[in-house]
């Protein structure tokens, strides 16, 4: 069943359009990889489809059988989306705590969100032992683990990742891809991310798009595409 | 009974009745007193900065219009003050949120000198409109505490005498009320969460689902209902109400602000209590410098610490972490 | 309807140009013959206000920068001309210069802190500046000199000269003084908005960074920006005590400082014209505001001077939601649709296909500090 389905989607920074028409679907359980180079505009349709302020936004975007077209952002939340911004955005001066205590801000049920919250700490034991330093204090790896950890939090039917592995460690990013498809595989979160990294977001994606000038120009199973050799030459550098 | 007296000082330029005990504090219980008005209207300035990363030179006209109605329905109507002063407080704060969904967030993406503009013609109107309606010669104002000549404690028996009015110690302990509430608000709940986040990164605000914009109208109306109430309790401390009584505090609260760092609470406290002091002290201590040069003297404050530690008091240079 | 091109510099570009200035100068020509005295009283300041406003737009519009307490330079500038002239008998023509020196001096030591100080934080610094004006011009110390609360009068002869071809009033001559003052300050600023310092400011206030490495050293050239605009407000209070013969502490203060930035943002910053329209508008908003004001019923004569100032208020807020660049900027895009002048291109290189009218700030830009 498609989650998600994005139709002609066009997005502009003030005069500078950058995404020109941008068509892509998601199926519910599915992990799609978005690749592209620099600059393509990976980012920018992440941010479009939270209908981030800043953004003007034109096309179809679809989600859960309804339009997310000119919402408010904490409406697209609220249905199901949360997004782990490029550069971990975290809350530096909050506690580790009160940057997961406000992932979960929409949620009434505090119980189940204490429960969660525990859990988290319990698949990021660092964050435990951290919970109560502000977060601008953290290591670039225990930011992105909070800030998957605080996306996560608001119980999300659909994750969006943007550049997870950027600046980290190999074992860190090892462990994350790990934590990603536990994700996917026990919870059924469906996750769009976006990765320079290809051949490590190919190994858990199931499907790809591949994204230039602000256009897809390539879409396929994501084994098919690992393997094509014209692809990778083309599109994924190596 | 005075050492200080006794000591052989003759320093030119200094005042010698700087040397007696009574006599400094009382300046000292005076520069608080101010003092504790100034935190008020610094932490009207610091709740709205957090979020926004704008000063809204108004904030100090807001209150006196907030001041002024007090005094229309209290003293004019006879309704009695612990009714009108948290109407007009609550009136203050639908008003100051209203004023930022209208008048300041369609300008703010133009970036700041829009939003610098903007409050200056508020406080234009709202000055003028002050003027207008209530006319420009000074009124009594409403004294929540008691103010009647006696109602002080003595403390050391003079001459000079040492006494502190139970007025004085009703705005310190406004004061320190207004600091709790506020820690409760942003520290113990969901809204004052909400705000924190916003402070610290609005675009991640939003995407854990944080109304950001309801956010900044929270923090107006904060601010605005903080600085009601300052300007009621300053009128009550000065004896006297008209349509320029925050035209100064305004500046002073400023100043204790920029003390503070322009983003913390507790700093803002210890800004006003510096600048309270300083405004009593210094024109107390150096007779060459008279008390009609304590605005210059908030300039020099402001110069000061924006020049030497903009991070003001208690703040750290950020560090940001990628 | 076509749009017209006209090339930068070209001859049909000259006639206009030397069709606009003989028409200005005939206006003013006009105005002094034929207006009576108390509207060339008007006028006069016109002329003052809009030599402060170009300082204003110097520093603001092309500097980027939030120095929003001018009037502090200006009220200076009308004490020491006034102090000079009545006290020590100095030439009012002889004020000047030292007027603009001091005031420049005085720009660079204050432009000094303005180097660490941006943004909102200048904005901050300067608007106090403004309110503490008063009371330094107030102190006892300075009193002998500023003659304390009263404020000081200078009244300063100023007869038309003998070889005039035509008659005029003296109030009408003091127009034409001022008018002449003001359009050789305002031929200085366009000309060096248009060479290489212009250019070296306006890319310091677009891209500091970018400009460092380009050359322009940020801090010499921020102080001169300062400077120059602070010796344009002081000679322009200089000027003005030609037209008004009392300067009091509130020249300098907060509320002349708000009226300057008000009429600064009518005529548009980082426009060298939007000066003048704002000098009108400093002029004649009070008047009409009182005028239209009076027209209400249940407000009385008195309220009608506190209303002008929320007219100030009013409009502020108005120019910066409906009209962001200013009149000027506004004028540009509509002459655009019929007029379009392209800059000179070098033979060498490749023409360019949309020139942009000369507009360094069409909308009011600022970082967060």
């Amino acid at each position: 069943m498609t989650l998600l389905t994005v139709e002609g989607l066009e997005a502009s920074y003030g005069p500078v359009r950058v995404l020109h028409g941008i068509d892509l679907t998601v199926e519910r359980g599915e992990v799609v990889v978005l690749l592209g180079a620099n600059g393509a505009g990976k980012t920018t349709t992440l941010r479009a489809l939270c209908q981030l302020p800043g953004l003007s936004t034109s096309g179809r975007v679809d989600f859960d059988g309804r339009s997310l077209v000119g919402c408010r952002t904490e409406e697209v939340v609220r249905r199901g989306i949360a997004h782990v911004p490029q550069g971990r955005g975290t809350f530096p001066e909050l506690s580790v705590e009160e940057n997961l205590d406000a992932g979960a801000y929409l949620r009434r049920d505090r119980r189940e969100v204490r429960q969660d919250i525990e859990r988290w700490y319990d698949t990021f034991p660092r964050l435990a032992d951290r919970r109560h330093q502000s977060a601008g204090t953290l290591s670039g790896g225990e930011q992105q683990m909070l800030a998957v950890a605080r996306a996560c939090l608001s119980r999300p039917q659909l994750l969006l990742l943007d550049e997870p592995s950027l600046g980290l460690a190999p074992l860190v990013i090892q462990h994350l891809f790990e934590i990603f498809a536990e994700l996917n595989r026990s919870d059924g979160t469906t996750i769009l991310v976006v990765e320079q990294n290809a051949t490590l977001a190919l190994s858990i994606a199931t499907r790809a798009y591949v994204i230039e000038s602000g256009q897809i120009v390539l879409t396929g199973p994501a084994a098919e595409l690992h393997h094509d050799d014209g692809v990778r030459r083309a599109y994924l550098g190596f | 009974m005075n050492l200080l007296q006794t000591l052989p000082w003759a320093v030119p330029g200094v005042n010698d009745a700087f040397f007696d005990l009574s006599y400094v504090l009382q300046l000292v219980t005076t520069g608080l007193a101010n003092g504790a008005v100034y935190a008020l209207m610094a932490l009207s300035v610091v709740i709205v900065y957090r979020t926004t990363g704008h000063m809204n030179f108004a904030q100090g006209e807001m209150g006196t219009i907030g001041c002024l109605l007090v005094f229309s329905i209290s003293v004019e109507r006879g309704v009695p003050y612990w009714i009108s002063i948290p109407a007009a407080i609550a009136l203050s704060m639908v008003v100051g949120a209203v004023l930022q969904r209208t008048l300041v967030q369609p300008v703010e993406r133009r970036g700041g000198m829009g939003v610098v503009l903007v409050t200056l013609g508020l406080f234009l109107i709202i000055n003028a409109v002050d003027a207008v309606i209530w006319g420009a010669d000074p009124v009594t104002p409403v004294t929540p505490f008691p103010s009647e000549a006696g109602d002080r404690f003595i403390i050391l028996d003079g001459p000079p005498q040492f006494a502190i009015r139970y007025s004085t110690i009703g705005i310190w302990i406004t004061l320190a009320v207004v600091v709790g509430l506020l820690w409760l608000l942003l520290q113990r709940t969901r809204l004052g969460l909400g705000y924190r986040a916003v402070a610290a990164n609005p675009e991640s605000a939003l995407l854990v689902g944080i109304p950001k914009d309801r956010m900044l109208m929270l923090g107006w109306a904060l601010a605005a209902g903080i600085g009601t109430l300052a300007a009621v309790l300053f009128s009550q401390k000065t004896g006297s109400l008209d349509f320029n009584l925050m035209a100064a505090v305004i500046l002073y609260g400023l100043a204790a602000a920029a003390l503070g760092g322009f983003d913390s609470i507790p700093g803002a406290v210890v800004g006003g209590a510096v600048v309270g002091l300083v405004e009593s002290l210094v024109p107390a201590f150096f007779s060459f410098i008279g008390s009609e040069l304590s605005l210059v003297m908030a300039l020099v404050v402001i110069v000061a610490v924006l020049l030497v530690r903009p991070q003001g008091i208690f703040g750290k240079a950020k560090v940001v972490r990628v | 309807m076509t749009t017209r091109t006209i090339q930068h510099g070209s001859t049909e570009h000259r006639i206009w140009q030397v069709l606009l200035y003989g028409g200005i100068a005939a206006v003013v020509l006009a105005i002094a013959l034929t207006q009576p005295d108390y509207r060339m009283a008007q006028f006069s300041a016109v002329a003052a206000w809009s030599v402060a406003l170009l300082g204003m737009n110097l520093i603001i519009g092309y500097g980027g920068q939030m120095a929003l307490g001018h009037s502090a330079f200006f009220g200076f500038g009308s004490y020491l001309t006034a102090i000079l002239y009545a006290d020590y008998g100095v030439s009012f023509v002889g004020t000047l210069p030292i007027s603009a020196l001091a005031g420049a001096a005085i720009g660079f030591l204050l432009g000094l802190p303005a180097l660490r100080i941006s943004g909102l934080y200048l904005a901050l610094v300067t608007l106090a500046l403004a309110l503490a004006f008063p009371a330094i011009a107030k102190m006892d110390q300075l009193s002998a000199l500023t003659g304390g609360a009263n404020g000081k009068l200078a009244y300063i002869q100023w007869l038309p000269p003998t070889w005039l071809p035509f008659t005029v009033t003296s109030a009408a001559w003091v127009f034409l003084t001022l008018s002449a003052f003001a359009a050789v300050l305002f031929l200085l600023a366009s000309n060096a908005m248009r060479s290489r310092v212009g250019r070296a400011v306006v890319a310091l206030r677009d891209n500091q960074i970018g400009a460092a490495v380009s050359g322009v050293h940020p801090a010499t050239w921020k102080t001169s920006t300062f400077a120059v605009s602070a010796a344009y407000a002081s000679l322009a209070g200089s000027l003005m005590m030609l037209a008004v013969p009392i300067v009091t502490p509130d020249s300098g203060g907060f509320l002349v400082a708000v009226t300057l930035i008000t009429g600064m943002v009518i005529g548009g910053a980082g426009t060298i014209s939007g000066a003048v329209i704002g000098g009108v508008a400093v002029v004649w908003l009070p008047e009409l505001s009182k005028h239209w004001a009076g027209a209400l019923p249940l407000v009385s004569e008195s309220d009608g001077t506190a209303l002008s100032t929320a007219v100030y208020g009013a409009v502020l807020i108005l120019v910066v939601f409906v009209m962001p660049g200013g009149v000027v900027t506004f004028v540009r895009r509509l002459r655009a649709r019929f007029v379009v002048v392209v800059p000179q291109v070098p033979a060498t290189s490749p023409p360019v296909a949309h020139a942009a009218p000369l507009s360094p700030t069409p909308e009011l830009e600022m970082e967060r500090p």
